[in-house]
């Protein structure tokens, strides 16, 4: 199994490496006859060549850019249940990988799904190995599995509201590339598709090019939007690289691929070939590059301008390593530890009688840059510290203008 | 009445067992139930989840914001019950969770608080209790009141 870095779910893999090479690794142990199942944020792009012996299944939380392999689609927690193991007859019976999308609702939401809840002790909605390995079986599943994809009915389908990430509207619960004529017939009446901007290319591919309907999709769906401050996670290396002076005239490139550091830093996303070509051409700016260090040591020797490498392994660290809280100029080195491995330190304390941020009327300093969440401000406009939650990193104790952190 | 809620906080076992308890009540009190979750930004982001309480035909629902850890940044709402407007203190050990939940059997009647009671008495969960309870006899902030007042 393999779970690429920062997936929204917490299962554990046993895997690591690049998304592109554990996908080939994946199929590759597929072809010899070993279940296999990939948690990607985006599944690599992939001409399936072999056929399988055994089933694959590939889970991710975007749309797919093709449809070369049979894909599913879960928007409830409730559908996971009786998805996967469909998507894993498919699967066998095609000798294809499977890929199976993963709505946010689906990952986050609660059900009263008794295979869920009996397979975890965490309850929802946290999906961890053992549930995977619940639903991995289809035997395990009590009722007969009617899986009759010809008499899929698509009656949602005649309000024209068409999108994966809106719950109320309507999604095919599959896309079969091989299998398409059913859902053209179901479109058949339909002159004009509402959807949200984030679909509108997916809803392309399938509807005009796969389908070949002649009908309108506009974006008039709009997304929730999701109401909560973005936090980080205690001790997020980024926290300490963009406290630095220099980060103001870098452009930083990374390929941690995690939302929250998108929102908050001024970030680029590319992968560490895409910023070895880009350094290739010896841009006039300053660049640096964050990425995990199992992903830079292949390309060490390409990469140019400011390479900052997080330890996600034990192997021997590329450049000098450097602790979180002495992060204080652009250069190249290691950070002891990465997203899935945040090492604990000695945790911080408020000094209430220093802290004055707040009491002076500007935002509490250590909690606007570290966006930690264990920094809380309480009804005496002093910030206290979650000792539960601290990493003990200590960079809202180096931002902190008082020195009231300890 | 049906009830739009927005419940905010921080990922882990407090947030999801207050919450299942409060969905559970609230299917006992024979509303229907509908929950749907926002995208999550980090392993340690605030979850979000809007929940639909329909107890009647009624079309206007009446929102409320339930902030367990003061993590809510969207637009204001009359009834935003957080741990700072209820006067619970903070908590390491987040059963100020408790507390918030109490104030919400408050605003919903219909929900059972013998529910929750006796689920913390089964798991001999005193300090918990005891806020709960302390919540749910306590009085909300008049500005809470006013508004309950003035909509019926």
């Amino acid at each position: 199994m393999y779970v690429e870095d920062n997936f929204p779910l917490a299962v554990k893999g046993n895997v690591r490496a690049a998304p592109r090479a554990a996908l080939d690794y994946l199929l590759g142990n597929a072809e010899v006859g070993s279940k296999v199942a990939g948690f990607f944020h985006t599944v690599p792009s992939f001409t399936p060549l072999k056929p399988l012996r055994s089933a694959c299944l590939l889970f991710s939380t975007e749309l797919p850019v093709e449809i070369k392999i049979p894909v599913f689609f879960c928007k409830t927690p409730e559908q996971l249940s009786s998805l996967i193991p469909k998507a894993l007859k498919v699967s066998v019976d095609t000798q294809l990988p499977v890929q199976v999308v993963l709505a946010p609702n689906s990952l986050n939401n609660y059900t009263n799904d008794k295979i869920l809840e009996e397979a975890q002790d965490r309850v929802q909605p946290y999906i961890n190995r053992q549930v995977v390995d619940a639903l991995w079986d289809p035997a395990q599943k009590k009722e007969k599995l009617e899986v009759s994809f010809t008499a899929q009915r698509e009656q949602e389908a005649a309000n024209a509201d068409i999108s994966f990430f809106v719950p109320e509207a309507y999604f095919p619960e599959y896309i079969f590339p091989s299998a398409l004529k059913n859902q053209r017939d179901t479109f058949k009446g339909v002159k004009k598709f509402h959807t949200t901007k984030k679909e509108l290319q997916f809803l392309h591919l399938w509807l005009k090019e796969m389908l070949e309907l002649k009908v309108e999709i506009d974006s008039s769906l709009e997304l929730r939007e999701n109401p909560a401050k973005t936090l980080l996670c205690p001790g997020c290396p980024f926290t300490a690289v963009f406290a630095c002076k220099d980060a103001s005239s870098t452009i930083v490139f990374t390929s941690i691929k995690c939302p929250a550091i998108f929102e908050h830093f001024a970030l680029s996303a590319a992968t560490v070939m895409e910023y070895a070509g880009m350094v290739s051409q010896k841009p006039s700016v300053a660049t640096a590059f964050i990425g995990n260090m199992s992903d830079i040591l292949p390309y060490e020797n390409l990469l140019g301008g400011t390479v900052i490498a997080l330890q996600d392994s034990e192997k021997k660290a590329v450049y000098p390593v450097v602790a979180v809280n002495k992060f204080k100029k652009f250069m190249n080195c290691t950070l002891p530890y990465s997203c899935a491995n945040i090492k604990k330190g000695k945790k911080v304390a408020v000094k209430a009688k220093k802290c004055n941020c707040v009491k002076l009327g500007t935002e509490a300093v250590c909690m606007q840059a570290s966006r930690c969440p264990a920094l809380r401000l309480t009804e005496d406009d002093v910030v206290s510290v979650n000792a539960a939650l601290c990493s003990g990193c200590r960079v809202c104790a180096n931002v902190c203008p008082p020195k009231a952190i300890s | 009445m049906n009830y739009h809620i927005i419940f905010c906080g921080l990922l882990g076992t407090t947030f999801d067992t207050v919450f299942k308890l409060i969905l559970e009540s609230a299917r006992e009190a024979d509303y229907l139930v509908k929950t749907y979750a926002m995208p999550v930004k980090s392993a340690y982001s605030s979850l979000i989840i809007d929940a639909m309480f329909q107890g009647s035909a009624k079309k206007e629902p009446l929102e409320i914001v339930v902030d367990f850890d003061c993590v809510y940044n969207g637009e204001p709402r009359e009834l935003h019950l957080h741990p700072l407007t209820l006067d619970i203190p903070f908590e390491d050990s987040m059963i100020h969770y408790w507390g918030v939940a109490g104030s919400l059997c408050k605003v919903i009647p219909d929900l059972s608080t013998a529910y929750i009671t006796s689920y913390l008495l089964e798991n001999d969960m005193s300090k918990e209790l005891s806020l709960f309870k302390k919540h749910t006899l306590t009085s909300l902030p008049f500005k809470m009141q006013d508004y309950l007042a003035k909509i019926g």
